[in-house]
């Protein structure tokens, strides 16, 4: 069961704020381009009805951005406080993306979202939308920035130990910024951005639909967020496939907890499709299996084994005797300004982290018997029912909307929206992206344990010497914070949904506008 | 002028979080809350011989 100490609570709290965040993020992302979209075939067209429906759904991402913006800076409150020997271990690698992107959110983001809405009437049609298309750019670059300080806590790359600052210091730029994790992480994250905008167009247009209102916008949307969605649903499969190899090099022991997968599997890996991971006897049982999908997923290849969790586990044991010598010197001579790793030890320091593990068991950790490194070893193994079934529920959602969308366009290709069940399955899956994102960032994250940055540092050494019971105060500050502020936010979006689109074909409702008046009607 | 409702009811939203996430920096994360972390204390730290 959980320890409420500073390590859980610290962890719950960060858990907590990114998972919020990310609610926010993907609408963010997908959205912007959807009104870029919108908005181009405007301006081709000259038809008001799509400036109507770029204004309306502008309104809901408007409230989103408003929203969420800066719900994330608590994450980075956390770092000097709740985390302090990761920050100082970190600092000068974690440091720089997550500036720029600080620098891009504020200047880049949020001037171009400012003049995308009080540009309408002071912008020439086209200077409009290049503004559209920057928002769409500038919440992706944010986004990338984000991603590759992420990934490199998943592959740190790029970067040394300096044993005299006692921290990681960054020795290659584009190394970090070209992280294969990083780049894998960025266009799958974007891709269930598009999704879940997509999916958010979808359902509020089936809703309209649904009860005969703002039917000429409606309808249109929905074909945009059918076509767009069913691209950006097949592109995240793709490049899900694309991160799930990067992990298979990288990470092994998230492939293999995902997979439940406790005997090394032979070649050509076969991929579990459904089990009941047993952690007593470490069985999964029941198994389902797909042969040689997991071997092309982890290797791109028929003829390669992929290692189990107790394969994994007995090589950590080794890592972990190796890095010993590593750790009495560095526990001797770090932090000394002439302090030089001896060209002897250079081997045994890369396996420092795993031998790190064992100070979780006992503090004096060169003399842990057999037994205590075995336990160490074991802690390397994450929570395998929670990754295997987050994976396997995130995945069947992916293919869900592969369907719905590929239902939905091929229905708008036929000038048709669909009976009123699909309209209704469409209008009731609007919270599935956000549960899929939700579990991929478990996946993710959760999959990572117990390192804060993967084979070097473990979670534990991260947090900083403060009473538990200022994490639970701040954590229980946040929760009523965030609580307050999803409440307002459901609260708006619902109540201008509900107002709809300023629609020149419909009488306005009372509440509406939201928006400047548009310029005179043109042909529709 | 007219005032728009939902420009109206954004900038209430957000005065609200901008209030609440300074209340929440100064109260809890604020610069007296830091923790600044030396080269010796990281060696300490790992070097220790009772568990953080």
């Amino acid at each position: 069961m959980f320890e409420f100490d500073v390590v859980t609570l610290s962890r719950l709290q960060f858990a907590l704020t990114a998972m919020y965040h990310f609610l926010f993020v993907p609408l963010t992302l997908g959205l912007a381009l959807l009104l870029a979209i919108m908005e181009s075939v405007y301006v081709m067209t000259g038809r008001t009805v799509w400036r109507e429906a770029t204004q309306f759904w502008g309104t809901l991402f408007g409230i989103n951005f408003a929203m969420g913006v800066a719900t994330g800076v608590t994450m980075e409150f956390q770092f000097g406080t709740n985390w302090a020997y990761y920050s100082h271990y970190v600092g000068d690698i974690f440091g720089a993306p997550l500036a720029i992107e600080g620098l891009m959110a504020f200047f880049l983001e949020a001037t171009f979202v400012g003049l995308f809405f009080f540009g309408w009437k002071r912008l020439s049609k086209v200077q409009h939308l290049v503004v559209t298309w920057l928002v769409a750019l500038g919440a992706n670059f944010s986004a990338l920035w984000i991603l590759v300080a992420n990934a490199w806590m998943q592959n740190p790359v790029g970067a040394a130990f300096n044993p005299q600052t006692m921290r990681m210091e960054l020795t290659s730029f584009a190394e970090v910024l070209f992280n294969p994790v990083a780049q894998s992480k960025f266009v799958h994250t974007v891709s269930a951005g598009y999704v879940t905008g997509a999916m958010f167009v979808m359902s509020i247009a089936a809703y309209f639909i649904l009860n005969r209102r703002h039917v000429a916008i409606a309808r249109r949307s929905l074909t945009v967020a059918a076509s767009f969605g069913l691209a950006s649903a097949l592109s995240v499969v793709v490049l899900g496939d694309e991160s799930g190899y990067t992990a298979g090099e990288n990470q092994k022991m998230k492939i293999a907890a995902i997979e439940a997968m406790w005997e090394t599997e032979p070649p050509p890996a076969s991929f579990t499709l459904f089990g009941i991971p047993d952690l007593k006897s470490e069985t999964t049982k029941y198994e389902i299996k797909i042969p040689w999908v997991l071997g092309l997923i982890a290797t791109r290849s028929l003829d390669k084994p992929v290692e189990g969790v107790k394969a994994l586990v007995e090589r950590s044991e080794e890592r972990i005797r190796n890095g010993m010598a590593g750790y009495q010197w560095l526990a001797k001579e770090g932090g000394r300004p002439n302090a030089a790793v001896p060209p002897e030890l250079e081997a045994s320091m890369r396996d420092v982290g795993h031998s790190l593990l064992v100070k979780r068991i006992r503090p004096d950790i060169e003399n842990a018997t057999d037994a205590q490194i075995h336990e160490a070893a074991l802690s390397t193994i994450p929570d395998v029912p929670v990754l295997f079934w987050s994976f396997r529920i995130m995945v069947a959602l992916g293919f869900y909307f592969i369907a719905l969308f590929a239902a939905a366009f091929y229905l708008s290709s036929r000038r048709r929206c669909g009976k009123p069940w699909f309209l209704r399955m469409t209008m009731y899956s609007l919270p599935l992206p956000w549960v899929a994102a939700e579990l991929g960032w478990i996946v993710a994250e959760y999959g990572r344990q117990p390192w804060i940055i993967d084979a070097t540092m473990p979670t534990f050494l991260g947090v900083s010497n403060i009473p538990a019971s200022n994490v639970a105060a701040s954590l229980a500050a946040f929760v009523l914070f965030y609580s307050a502020l999803a409440i307002i936010d459901v609260a708006l979006i619902v109540k201008y949904v509900r107002i709809g689109p300023r629609d020149e074909a419909e009488p306005q409702r009372s509440g509406a506008p939201v928006l400047p008046a548009p310029a005179p009607a043109q042909t529709r | 002028m007219r005032t728009r409702p939902l420009g109206r009811e954004i900038a209430i939203a957000l005065g609200f979080k901008l209030l609440a996430l300074v209340a929440l920096y100064v109260v809890f994360f604020g610069p007296a809350h830091r923790i600044r972390v030396t080269p010796a204390q990281m060696v300490e730290a790992l070097s220790a011989t009772a568990p953080r």
